[in-house]
């Protein structure tokens, strides 16, 4: 980019101006700011302006189903479909939980608190606030995947890295009032005070992270992790005596670390207190999952009812199931990568990673495609493994592209994930 | 001083305690912003305005679009509301409007009902509107209609106060006027006018009002909210709840209504043997060895029907105790229930010290796991019994005249989902099915034909023919109107009764008229099966002329009546029960207006 930007022959006077401040940006001291920021301008520039576009060039479905809860401003509208709703409600409304029925409750508070918070600063416009908190945590994200990956792969595949997981096809859903970008920011936080052992911090991060989604309270496992692999305990070590030593020693002087992890879990008590407190049933979130046709399936249950309906599609006519198709995709690379994960990175972000997709996939394969989306260890091995030109242009080629495909789905009320 | 304590604060343990606290400070914000989040923005709102009383809603112009609704298809429909969709489980829609936890108040509703039910939903509490509310429901149930009545706590399952069969087949439609009048803790509930059960106890208070579709489509009329200012406005019939020595109320209202929940001990019902719970709004016993096992209500009633709904949920000997002198024990009160084997039902008494004594039995098809309803209709001297809304026994005579209700089991696992007792006032019986002593019936030989209007036995060679008509007892009177054939002048016909089993003449009584009608003799089958006539009379009846027959079976004796005149008194018994059957010498012999009436009253 500095290149272009330098050889640009007879630049005008802001060009001028904005090259010559370009090129002295210190990159190595403001990367971490610098290549997020700009993965994310470039790829909410496809997602925004081809939202917009898809809405008014393409001929959507219209009906009472078929909301707009910002008819007024389009370039908001478009990113309030679907699930959007229910945050949407939950904002304007509090939570309702109907057994049986799809109810609020299903959805984690932490989004919707901070939409109802930010709501005030921008006219009590739920819907522009709910897309600029999807947004600034979708930048905070990015800030902490690039410094985290940068810590476990270096500056280069951290750039990469963020580039990947911003333009991945399904990456719309962290403009859209859902709570994908919210998890993330958490998710991430979490971790990357976990890696720089700042346990206090990755206990609070942890917290949230447990309230914003169903599979939140999973990052307690990471968070032990990394607190066990800062006393020298690993999985691959589990046979020698001096790593149960150091790991004894480190619950004598190390204790109040550990405690601070054991904040995670209560961002998800305090959510399932307030259920038990409103509605008398603390895992409401779990109770209504059915009622979306999402239920116990067992491990393989869900896999091998969709992979059935594979058998029975026509590419030929266009009678596919495209939703299952890309749903079992995914699950099958996610499930490698998180062996790759495992052992790149260790057993924990392995774990992590499978119970990422695996917990979601026990009910049901809908969607995998958007909860495959924050499953951010999968994007730093992608991340490591672009430093291949080919795989690189491949994947800078075939995310964006489908992320605007994606887009273009969503704004007209296709459903996706 | 400074210096001090300056010191005390470079102290490393102060150190230390300082670099724990601030995280924890920030921790605490954190949870404290969070659980703000959670209680202070996010909480359920209600926003609804109280009623305007009177509130009238004919639904002619109404817009219900900021009504709240779970599910369906609502719509306003020719003046009606409509729920049209008719592929799922239940539908809600509630007016938003809230009447105050101190408002008394009546509320009014039309239904249009179709093979599925339809629901007032009453002091509905926000939030959770479809948890925790009262509701009535019209809905078909055991092929009737029945009103159930109850709430629903935190989960999605109703938690019955009640329910009261509407005696309406349920594949006919229902059109009715549900009220619901709510005062400070009980509610009482009519339907057309008619006042079915009160002084319920009233669970919720204040709240929201809806209605429901169950199970289909539902259309609803006519909804109107009415203030009313005490207790005193309310139908009230004598409480249901508080012991009373004798309940005395108006003709056939709902005095008591079980409410199978909550702390047995504080219910009302006391078992005196068996292993008997609450759960999920029914009264289970569960031990299933051992005999008579019962538990007992704290009222004592006179004059009244009760009706208990109860299944099997193992064994077959289910059913009821009434008329209980104490609560103590079934000594001296009236037991009716099925037998072990499931093969019948059986009614009688237990005296003093215990001891069982019959007073009669029929077959009965298989309780089965199916649920039955079992009435009692117990009146000032006599009572009747109904199954599944068939009459069994009418006229018996009660041993007890009044007492505590009971439920009983032997040998099986019974689960009782409800118990209602209405008074009967001064009438004698509600409308029933007469007995239906064909339905039973099982041919010993000869050609018996049965047709609604009458019996016919058409073998015509020299012999008795003998059918069994499916019903042991003791105390009865068996009538038939009897036509003999013109053409055989030694055709016969008649009862025989006390069978020992259903198909052994050994032991039994017999008596006919023989000769074509020229006389009428009675006697006993001894060991053998061989008859032993004991009397005759001539009575010369024309053949081919229906003549009536009846015989007055006495604990000790039996009289024989002909053409409504006793022929016969008191000829002596030795057998105290058994089966009964039917008799025909030669053929074709018709029995028409078979009848039978439990208990030795005349016909």
């Amino acid at each position: 980019m500095n290149r272009i930007l330098t050889n640009f022959p007879q630049s005008p006077v802001w060009l001028t101006w904005a090259t010559s401040h370009v090129t002295t940006i210190d990159w190595a001291r403001w990367g971490w700011l610098l290549h997020p920021m700009f993965a994310f301008l470039i790829t909410r520039a496809v997602v925004m302006g081809g939202g917009y576009i898809a809405d008014i060039a393409v001929p959507g479905p219209t009906g009472q189903e078929f909301w707009h809860p910002a008819p007024e401003n389009l370039f908001i509208d478009v990113m309030a479909r679907w699930d959007s709703g229910f945050y949407l409600n939950i904002v304007r409304d509090g939570y309702d939980y109907t057994p049986g029925q799809q109810s609020t409750v299903a959805f984690f508070p932490v989004y919707p608190i901070l939409v109802n918070f930010a709501a005030p600063f921008f006219g009590n416009n739920s819907v522009l606030a709910g897309v600029i908190v999807s947004h600034l945590c979708l930048l905070g994200a990015l800030i902490f995947l690039y410094l985290f990956t940068e810590v476990e792969f270096g500056s280069a595949t951290a750039q990469r890295t963020v580039y990947y997981i911003a333009a991945f096809p399904t990456a719309l859903f962290f403009s859209a009032i859902y709570t994908e970008s919210t998890f993330l920011f958490f998710s991430l936080a979490t971790v990357y005070f976990a890696r720089r052992r700042s346990w206090a911090l990755a206990g609070m991060m942890g917290m949230i992270t447990s309230a914003s989604r169903i599979v939140g309270v999973v990052i307690w496992a990471l968070v032990l992790f990394e607190w066990l692999r800062s006393h020298d305990w690993a999985l691959s070590r589990i046979h020698k005596r001096e790593t149960w030593q150091n790991l004894r020693s480190g619950l004598r002087t190390d204790w109040g670390n550990l405690l601070w992890t054991c904040l995670t879990p209560v961002g998800l008590l305090s959510y399932m207190l307030y259920l038990k407190r409103n509605f008398g049933d603390p895992i409401a979130f779990w109770s209504v999952q059915s009622s979306w046709g999402r239920g116990s399936k067992g491990p393989f249950g869900a896999i091998i009812q969709d992979f059935n309906s594979l058998l029975h599609q026509n590419f030929g006519t266009g009678e596919i199931f495209w939703n299952s198709l890309l749903n079992l995709l995914i699950l099958a690379v996610v499930i490698v990568l998180s062996l790759v994960v495992w052992r790149r990175m260790g057993a924990g972000y392995g774990i992590y990673s499978l119970l990422g997709i695996l917990i979601p996939a026990e009910s049901g394969t809908g969607s995998l495609i958007r909860y495959a989306l924050v499953i951010f260890p999968i994007f730093m091995i992608l991340g490591s493994w672009g430093r291949r030109v080919w795989l690189d242009r491949m994947l800078m080629i075939i995310f964006p592209v489908f992320l605007g495909i994606f887009t273009v789905l969503f704004v007209n009320w296709i459903f996706l994930a | 001083m400074v210096a001090q304590f300056t010191a005390k604060l470079n102290n490393p343990r102060w150190i230390s305690i300082k670099k724990f606290a601030a995280p924890l400070a920030a921790a605490i914000v954190l949870l404290g912003l969070l659980n703000y989040g959670l209680y202070g923005r996010l909480a359920p709102k209600a926003t609804f305005v109280p009623y305007q009383y009177p509130y009238q809603q004919d639904f002619s112009t109404t817009d219900i679009q900021s009504w709240i609704k779970f599910g369906g298809n609502w719509l306003i429909n020719n003046g009606q509301l409509t729920q049209d969709k008719t592929s799922l489980d239940s539908a809600s829609i509630y007016i938003p409007f809230s009447v105050s936890e101190k408002d008394g108040y009546t509320a009014q509703i039309l239904l249009g009902l179709k093979e599925t039910g339809g629901s007032l939903s009453f002091n509905a509490q926000y939030p959770g509107l479809e948890q925790n509310r009262h509701t009535v429901q019209l809905i078909p149930r055991d092929s009737q209609w029945q009103m159930v009545y109850g709430y629903f706590q935190k989960g999605s399952q109703i938690y019955e106060q009640g329910a009261i069969p509407l005696g309406i087949k349920a594949d006919q439609p229902l059109n009715a006027k549900l009220t619901v009048a709510i005062t400070n803790d009980r509610y009482a509930l009519t339907l057309d006018d008619k006042l079915l059960v009160s002084n319920v106890p009233l669970v919720y208070k204040g709240g929201l009002m809806g209605l429901n579709s169950l199970d289909g489509a539902a259309q609803f009329d006519e909804f109107s909210v009415t203030q009313i200012s005490s207790l005193a406005s309310v139908p009230t019939p004598q409480s249901a709840l508080q012991p009373t020595p004798i309940t005395v109320v108006d003709d056939n209202v709902v005095i008591y209504t079980s409410q199978f929940a909550g702390n047995l001990e504080d219910s009302g019902w006391k078992p005196f043997s068996g292993d008997w719970t609450f759960e999920n709004g029914k009264l289970i016993q569960r031990q299933l060895d051992g005999y008579d096992f019962g538990i007992v209500n704290d009222q004592t009633f006179q004059n009244y029907q009760v009706e208990v709904n109860f299944r099997h949920q193992q064994g077959n000997s289910a059913g009821m105790l009434f008329n209980l002198p104490q609560r103590e024990s079934k000594n001296g009160g009236q037991l009716v229930r099925y037998t072990d084997d499931g093969k019948g039902l059986f009614w009688g008494y237990f005296d003093a010290q215990g001891a069982f004594t019959g007073q009669g039995y029929i077959n009965t098809a298989p309780p089965a796991q199916d649920s039955h309803v079992l009435t009692v209709q117990s009146l000032p001297d006599t009572y009747s019994i109904i199954l599944d809304g068939n009459t069994v026994a009418q006229d018996i005579p009660l041993n007890s005249r009044q007492g505590f209700i009971g439920l009983t089991t032997s040998q099986s696992v019974g689960e009782f989902a409800s118990v209602s007792i209405s008074n009967l006032g001064s009438s004698t019986a509600i409308g029933t099915k007469p007995i239906d002593l064909l339905a039973n019936s099982q041919t010993v030989n000869g050609q018996w034909e049965y047709n609604p209007d009458g019996i016919q036995q058409t073998e015509t060679e020299a012999a008795d023919y003998v059918t069994g008509i499916g019903v042991l007892a003791e105390q009865y009177v068996i009538e038939s109107d009897i036509t003999l054939p013109t053409e055989i002048t030694d055709a016969g016909g008649g009862v025989i009764f006390h069978m020992p089993a259903r198909d052994t003449l050994a032991g039994a009584y017999m008596l006919r008229f023989g000769n074509g009608g020229k006389i009428l003799f009675w006697g006993r089958y001894d060991d053998k099966g061989v008859f032993i006539g004991q009397g005759s009379v001539d009575v010369n009846l024309e053949p081919g002329e229906p003549h009536h027959l009846a015989v007055v079976v006495k604990t000790n004796s039996f009289d024989i009546q002909v053409d409504n005149k006793t022929i016969v008194p008191d000829v002596p018994l030795e057998q105290k029960s058994g089966w009964l059957g039917l008799i025909s010498f030669r053929g074709p012999v018709i029995f028409s207006h078979l009848r039978m009436t439990l208990g030795a009253s005349q016909p």
